[in-house]
């Protein structure tokens, strides 16, 4: 056996199987370390780029791919022999089979994983670079590369190696190994997408990888436990790794006592049945004549295509290939989800979406793999030599070749819409839109696809061979994507075409001319390119290079050139055409230079933050939007009131730096300086703004889109898809000049901070800061008065806050309306247009509006009811609701998101309007948001916090309370268990994505998943503690101190006093924990019993009760915990109920519970079943499973 | 008729295949007889058109084949010394689409024609089938029957025979005879049988070089009273060698063979009927061309 080892290791230590395959393990574990543009999910985040889990992780991902390799290296190594004809000899040396099986295993295995080592040593090497981000490295350590070895890549390639090793053994064939390892991974990736999160642990012991286990153990780790933790091979991990290492000696032992040396082609032995023979038909009078015109090139064109492609879909792979992608596609259409899990209606634009992602990877593959198949295929059989000599002209082959790889692609595309129409049948949705998934598949999103291909075609016949063919690919495919990274953005030479979004209310609207240009200019591109394959392209024999260019000669007949001709006067038009559009017409920027102007920007204006402001206490706009042309006038004044005691010598008025001012000016000021590409412009009062003195600030500004700019190249600010041809929404932020500094321009990124040389960001002041109390969080003191005339195209209904005055008037195919609002609101208007169909109701006498796109009136109800039942609770809870009238607006899916402007919602049809709410068990996501952002009328309009740490908490924190109590009373506590176990599974996993530190909730720093989902379970636990009555005594009291106020504006501390001042001294220590901690319960039933006793049972509890307190990055310290917890006691449920749900308890009390608590004794009456400490997962606990626990009967 | 003149061919890696090759085909079966590395397949090749010369040009009836490739490819059928099939495709397939290459665009002419010439190679039943595991005889009898498709004027066969068992052998012996004699036939081959039981015509080929051509039987008759032999003893045969030039030398039964060819006969030797095998060893004997066996 030795012997065999020695003799196959120096094999495999030759082979450029082996050295390739390592090669690329390098560099690409290399890449994804030290390089910005490579990357694996999940692995963002402010962790080290060495954290230990990062590491590790990187490593399962290759171990998972590594399997190919492995299986390439043992597979090889036991058919080559047969494949060879060498087998003959090596059966006949006096070596026994399992000397010979497992010598030549033990030999492929360690190759094997020698590949997946050079992954981790590339991870290590990379770790090393000098210059990567300094900052995020950490201090090197060997362990976390020993432990991948070990740990994951050594026994998951061991495992792999040995199953497919025996395929490879008992099927005698590479192939059968390949298809296989190829089924496992689909069954692999089927059932990780559909496991069933309940039986996780489970899963955690059967995945062969071993990667659910590290990875639910790690599931909600912080920063600092990824940055330097590695998961302990214990309990799951331990189970699993002994399990499949066991599972791949198994396998090897049965294989080596059936293997023999036999030369059948299998161990199988199939059976055929013979097959009756017909007789040979007498021969005929055939009179074939050959002849050669325009038909006969057509002929041989389609047969060549038809050889071409059954040859493609007669091969295992493609099949192994697509089912891999449909399968994929289907899992992605359960990832459309919009809110809380809801799933989105299938319409034919979400399929579209979910096929588009899924996709992109597969057809890659096809395109890499198959390009060499197609154009090699008669050399590597030899055909050639046959076909070669036959009379076809010699276009005739590589456009058939080209052809015959679209149509590959083709059916890819075929097999997506197909499975996009029978998940909408499925589901009982008919409005399949078949011209849509046509024209999005094979042209929108595909049409890149059909010119990579011909791209494909090009570079393989190049190259000479398939290997360097696709090895070139590859690199032309990692040069397109690496071009960004140092600048080099245009589109002009990123072969591609640009992203086009589909709406259900704009279509692809202004998408289509970009990508008409693109398309037809890097088709032209192909074409030229295929001209030169034409030339270039084998045919016969020729013996070297001067051969290969006299050939060249003779086929660059009179068309060629004349066609290369026309297609280069074509393609420099087409380029011309686009330089004029993105760079004359608009500017070229690329990512770094718009960084680099918004660090200047902040460099020089940021100083002027905390100078005096004039507020604005008018508005008067009006607002000319032509939406087939993208443009929008807006002409106005605004009233300066310098409310301060200071005087104004002079000020900055920001703009959107998208906008073109014609004029603009202050009453008495001159402008100093300009900087239009980034909207700062500098006023100097003549005479300087006295206090208590008004100026009127007015402007003549144009908002237009000339042409299309550059694919992906965005001006400071955005705004590429606000106004468009139905359904512009805009805010007075991006149409109108706002005095003072616009923070909105600050880089966050902390790696490209550093890189401009700007200091870590200040996310916001610090609570209580004095230079701040007087700010709002929109960083004004002052409401506003508002009056707009809104004029639109004559189908379009346009809508901006306030009330409509008069009639609309029709004219000259435009409509004009008036909005006023008759109270004074924060300036922060929207302006919404489209083409809309309107949903009426009334609460009370307040107006009900929803305006929508007409096909998308299936949540209407939903949101009329979400209104309704909102307003009946907070003007209960809270105080009245300040406005007459209240409207929800559609607008298209290039945000997903929903704001709150005064009486007006404009909502994404991503989230909304086209959400499943048919399923009852599913939370009613759009009643939920509907009632949020109906909430921040409240919370935001009614009252805003001062503009520091904490203020979110105020405006969103609060409406998530709000909702909540609205859905509770709609919909049940069921209902919030589930949602609130959502919350809390968001907020434990985003904690490790933070990207500076987490913060306690009074200081969130705008941070989402602290004011959303930590602030939805903080406010749960409180009201659960003190009650709901409390709470909005607590806000009413709030409300009536801080509503409509100018100043100084209240912070969180401000609210927590209310709640303070309401709760009883007993919860002061909680709420200090819920709030002002980062507090992490670690609650769990260590065991429990019962006994029978007289008229009733007693149950033993023993508890394991921890609270610790994290810091920032998530460092754990324990704290002393000495709370009043739930204790539940449930009989067994009567019938089977959904996730997270318990039956009605017998018992139900709050305990005080401390760390030191041994015991909990309790007496029921009926049979018990399950015991739970914090039943409901009410407090945030990072094992929130372990809270429950089966009774035993002692 | 074809007519090839002074066609020479370097490699890129030193190898000189074509030396200056002339020679004159007529119509019917032609043998071109040569050792592997004679240069045949090159020459092959360059007439097929998948190769070009260095030098030299190839006419065929007249017309200048380098001028024009294409106009040769529609009279040419071609059965190249190595050449694959498509995976997973049947022989009505293949056929059907080199019919259609070599432009039979009639879709029943095309069907009807494939038709006949499975059922004359013998592969009707097969005709569904997969090729990819056909035996070496019945790839030759694909080959053999996409060549005769299109009514070609020029038929090149490679080594169609090499690797054959004698059966097979036999049976593709007799779908060349039963080519028309209006064609032009080459085969090139490095077996004697093969020109022996088919060619009117032939010459023979070594070092790049055209040796000698002409009727097999007319070239027998030019070697009769030249060709000696003797039947000795293993022992004795290597003393008899150091005196005599020897041509080929044979086990019979225990013994050897010798054969020798001269003018007159050697002590010992006794006259021999010379077969085309002599012909082809005396030929390449007299140009230099090591050929004995021992």
């Amino acid at each position: 056996m030795w012997e065999v080892f020695r003799f196959e290791a120096r094999y495999l230590a030759r082979s450029p199987l082996f050295l390739i395959l390592a090669v690329m393990f390098f560099l690409l574990a290399f890449l994804i370390m030290a390089s910005e543009d490579v990357s694996l999910g999940g692995l963002g985040s402010n962790t080290n780029l060495n954290a230990a889990w990062a590491i590790v992780y990187t490593q399962f991902f290759f171990s998972i791919i590594g399997m190919f390799a492995a299986i390439a290296i043992v597979a090889n190594s036991i058919t080559r022999d047969h494949e060879q004809k060498t087998a003959e000899l090596f059966f006949c040396t006096g070596i026994t089979p399992r000397q010979f099986l497992l010598g030549r295993f033990s030999a492929g295995m360690v190759f094997g994983i020698l590949v997946g080592a050079a992954a981790i040593l590339g991870t290590l090497v990379a770790s090393l670079m000098p210059w990567l981000d300094a900052g995020r490295i950490g201090p090197f350590s060997i362990l976390p590369y020993l432990y991948s070895l070990v740990v994951v890549t050594a026994p998951n390639l061991f495992l792999m190696s040995a199953i497919f090793f025996s395929v490879a053994a008992l099927t005698r064939s590479m192939l059968g190994a390949f298809v296989g390892a190829v089924g496992f991974l689909v069954a692999y990736v089927m059932i990780n997408s559909l496991v069933d999160p309940e039986l996780i642990d489970v899963y955690a012991i059967l995945d062969p990888f071993g990667s659910t286990a590290f990875g639910e153990v790690s599931r909600y780790w912080t920063v600092y436990e990824r940055n330097f933790n590695l998961v302990p091979v214990e309990g799951a991990l331990l189970t699993n790794r002994l399990l499949w290492l066991s599972a791949g000696i198994l396998a090897l032992s049965l294989t080596s006592l059936r293997y023999t040396f036999s030369l059948d082609d299998s161990a199988f032995k199939r059976k055929r049945k013979a097959k009756e023979t017909e007789a040979p038909p007498g021969l005929k009078e055939v009179n074939a004549v050959s002849s050669f015109g325009s038909a006969t090139v057509r002929a041989q064109f389609f047969s060549q295509v038809k050889t071409d492609v059954l040859a493609i879909v007669r091969s295992v792979p493609f099949w192994a290939i697509l089912g891999f992608a449909t399968l994929n596609v289907w899992g992605g259409f359960g990832s459309i989800t919009s809110f809380y899990g809801t799933e989105l209606l299938p319409t034919t634009s979400s399929m579209l979406r979910a096929i588009g992602g899924a996709y992109l990877f597969f057809v890659l593959l096809i395109i890499i793999y198959y390009s060499g198949e197609v154009v090699y295929r008669e050399r590597s059989t030899q055909v050639s030599n046959v076909i070669d000599a036959t009379p076809y002209p010699n276009g005739v082959m590589v456009a058939a070749k080209v052809v015959a790889l679209w149509f590959v692609v083709a059916m890819l595309m075929a097999f997506g819409m197909l499975a996009g129409i029978v998940k909408q049948v499925s589901e009982g949705y008919t409005n399949i839109e078949l011209g849509l998934y046509l024209y999005g598949l094979f042209f929108v999103q595909g049409g890149f696809f059909f010119l990579l291909a011909t791209f494909a075609v090009f570079i393989q016949v190049m190259a000479g061979n398939r290997w360097s063919g696709m090895a070139g690919m590859l690199l032309a495919f990692l040069t397109f994507q690496a071009l960004p990274s140092i600048g080099f953005e245009h589109g002009l030479y990123s072969f591609g075409t640009p992203n086009a979004p589909h709406s259900d209310m704009n279509q692809y609207g202004h998408f289509v001319q970009p990508l008409f240009t693109f398309t037809a200019y890097w088709a032209v591109f192909c074409g030229l390119l295929m001209l030169l394959t034409h030339l270039w392209f084998v045919r016969g024999q020729p013996d070297g290079f001067a051969e290969r260019i006299s050939l060249a000669k003779a086929r660059l007949s009179r068309g060629v050139v004349s066609t290369g001709g026309v297609l280069s006067v074509v393609f420099v038009a087409l380029g011309c055409w686009i330089f004029y559009n993105t760079n004359v017409v608009n500017t070229y920027v690329v990512a770094d230079q718009v960084e680099a102007l918004q660090a200047r920007y902040e460099k020089t204006y940021k100083p002027l933050e905390l100078s005096t402001l004039p507020e604005v206490i008018a508005v008067d706009v009006e607002v000319d939007l032509y939406p087939e042309e993208r443009r929008l006038e807006s002409v106005g004044t605004a009233v300066l009131w310098n409310k301060s005691d200071e005087v104004i010598e002079d000020l900055l008025i920001s703009t959107h730096p998208r906008v073109q001012v014609k004029t603009m000016g202050i009453e008495g000021s001159s402008l100093a300086s300009q900087e239009p590409e980034i909207g700062a412009y500098n006023f100097k009062f003549e005479t300087a703004m006295q206090p208590g003195e008004r100026r009127n600030l007015s402007w003549d500004l144009t908002w237009r889109h000339n042409g299309f700019s550059n694919p992906g190249s965005s001006l400071p600010g955005g705004g590429d898809n606000r106004v468009v041809a139905n359904g512009t929404f805009v805010n007075n932020l991006e149409i109108m000049p706002a005095p003072g500094y616009n923070s909105g321009m600050e880089l966050t990124n902390p790696n490209q901070r550093r890189e401009h040389g700007l200091e870590p960001i200040q996310r916001l002041p610090k609570i209580g800061d004095p230079k701040w109390l007087n700010r709002s969080q929109l960083g004004l003191s002052e409401r506003s008065a508002f009056r707009v005339v809104f004029s639109t195209s004559a189908d379009q209904v346009a809508i901006a806050p306030g009330y409509q005055v008069g009639e609309v008037i029709e004219r000259g195919g435009r409509r004009i309306y008036t909005y006023e609002m008759d109270e004074k609101i924060w300036p922060f208007f929207s302006f919404v247009s489209a083409r809309y169909a309107v949903a009426r109701d009334k609460w009370k006498d307040v107006n009900i509006e929803i305006y929508h796109h007409p096909e998308h009136d299936y949540n209407v109800e939903p949101m009329i009811r979400g209104t309704q039942k909102s307003l009946d609770y907070f003007t209960q809870a809270f105080s009245p609701y300040q406005y007459r009238q209240f409207r929800i607006l559609e607008f298209p899916r290039y945000a997903t998101f929903a704001q709150s402007f005064p009486n007006t919602i404009p909502f994404s049809e991503a989230i909304g309007f086209v959400a499943d709410l048919r399923d009852e068990n599913a939370l009613d996501s759009v009643f939920y948001v509907t009632a949020h952002e109906m909430a921040h009328q409240w919370w935001g309009h009614q009252v805003a916090g001062a503009r520091m740490q904490g203020m979110t908490v105020i405006v969103e924190t609060l409406a998530q309370y709000s909702a909540l109590m609205v859905m509770e009373k709609e919909y049940g506590k069921d209902k919030m268990r589930r949602f609130l176990r959502y919350e809390l599974d968001r907020y434990l996993q985003a904690r490790g994505g933070e990207l500076i530190e987490e913060l306690p909730l009074v200081l969130s720093e705008n941070q989402a998943y602290i004011h959303y989902q930590k602030g939805s379970l903080v406010m749960y636990a409180l009201k659960d503690l003190i009650g709901e009555d409390k709470i909005n005594l607590a806000l009413r009291n709030f409300l009536a101190k801080y509503a409509y106020g100018t100043g100084p504006f209240p912070t969180t501390l401000d609210m927590l006093a209310e709640f303070r001042r309401v709760a009883g001294n007993e919860h002061q220590e909680m709420i200090t924990d819920l709030f002002e901690k980062i507090t992490l319960f670690d609650l769990a039933v260590e065991e429990a019993s019962y006994t029978e006793v007289e008229d009733g049972f007693e149950i033993r509890i023993t508890p394991s009760a921890r609270k610790l307190y994290a810091d920032g990055q998530g460092l754990e310290a324990e704290a002393n915990l000495s709370a009043h917890i739930d204790v539940g006691i449930f009989p067994e449920p009567e019938q089977e109920l959904d996730d997270y749900l318990l039956p009605e308890p017998l018992y139900f009390e709050r305990h005080r519970i401390t760390s030191d608590t041994k015991e909990i004794i309790i007496r029921v009456s009926e049979l018990p079943h399950k015991v739970g400490i914090d039943p409901y997962n009410k407090l945030i606990d990072r094992n929130p499973e372990d809270n429950l626990r089966t009774l035993k009967r002692s | 008729m074809l007519n090839i003149q002074g066609l020479t061919k370097t490699y890129a890696n030193g190898v000189e295949a074509l030396k200056g090759v002339s020679l004159k085909v007529p119509k019917g079966m032609f043998g071109l007889l040569g050792p592997n590395g004679a240069g045949k397949s090159t020459l092959m090749r360059t007439v097929a058109t998948l190769q070009s010369a260095d030098d030299g040009t190839v006419e065929l009836n007249g017309s200048d084949v380098g001028a024009d490739v294409t106009r040769l490819r529609r009279t040419l059928g071609y059965l190249p010394q190595e050449f694959g099939v498509y995976p997973r495709t049947s022989p009505l397939a293949f056929l059907e689409h080199i019919a259609t290459l070599k432009g039979i665009t009639d879709k029943g002419d095309r069907s009807d024609l494939v038709e006949n010439l499975l059922v004359q190679t013998n592969l009707w039943d097969v005709r569904k089938k997969n090729m990819t595991t056909f035996s070496g005889g019945m790839k030759q009898r694909i080959g053999i029957a996409q060549a005769l498709i299109g009514q070609p004027e020029l038929i090149i066969v490679d080594e169609p025979t090499a690797g054959l068992d004698p059966v097979e052998r036999r049976r593709f012996h007799n779908l060349l005879a039963s080519i028309g004699e209006d064609v032009v036939v080459i085969l090139s081959t490095h077996i004697v049988e093969d020109v022996a039981d088919l060619c009117t015509r032939m010459a023979i080929m070594a070092g790049g070089n055209i040796l000698s051509e002409g009727e097999p039987q007319e070239l027998i008759r030019e070697l009769e009273g030249r060709l000696w032999r003797t039947v000795v003893t293993h022992n004795e045969a290597d003393r008899v060698k150091d005196h005599v030039d020897v041509l080929t030398t044979r086990r019979v039964a225990g013994r050897t063979e010798i054969k020798t060819c001269a003018q007159a006969a050697p002590i010992g030797f006794e006259a021999a009927a010379p077969g085309l095998e002599d012909v082809y060893f005396a030929t390449l004997a007299q140009a230099g061309f090591s050929v004995e066996v021992d």
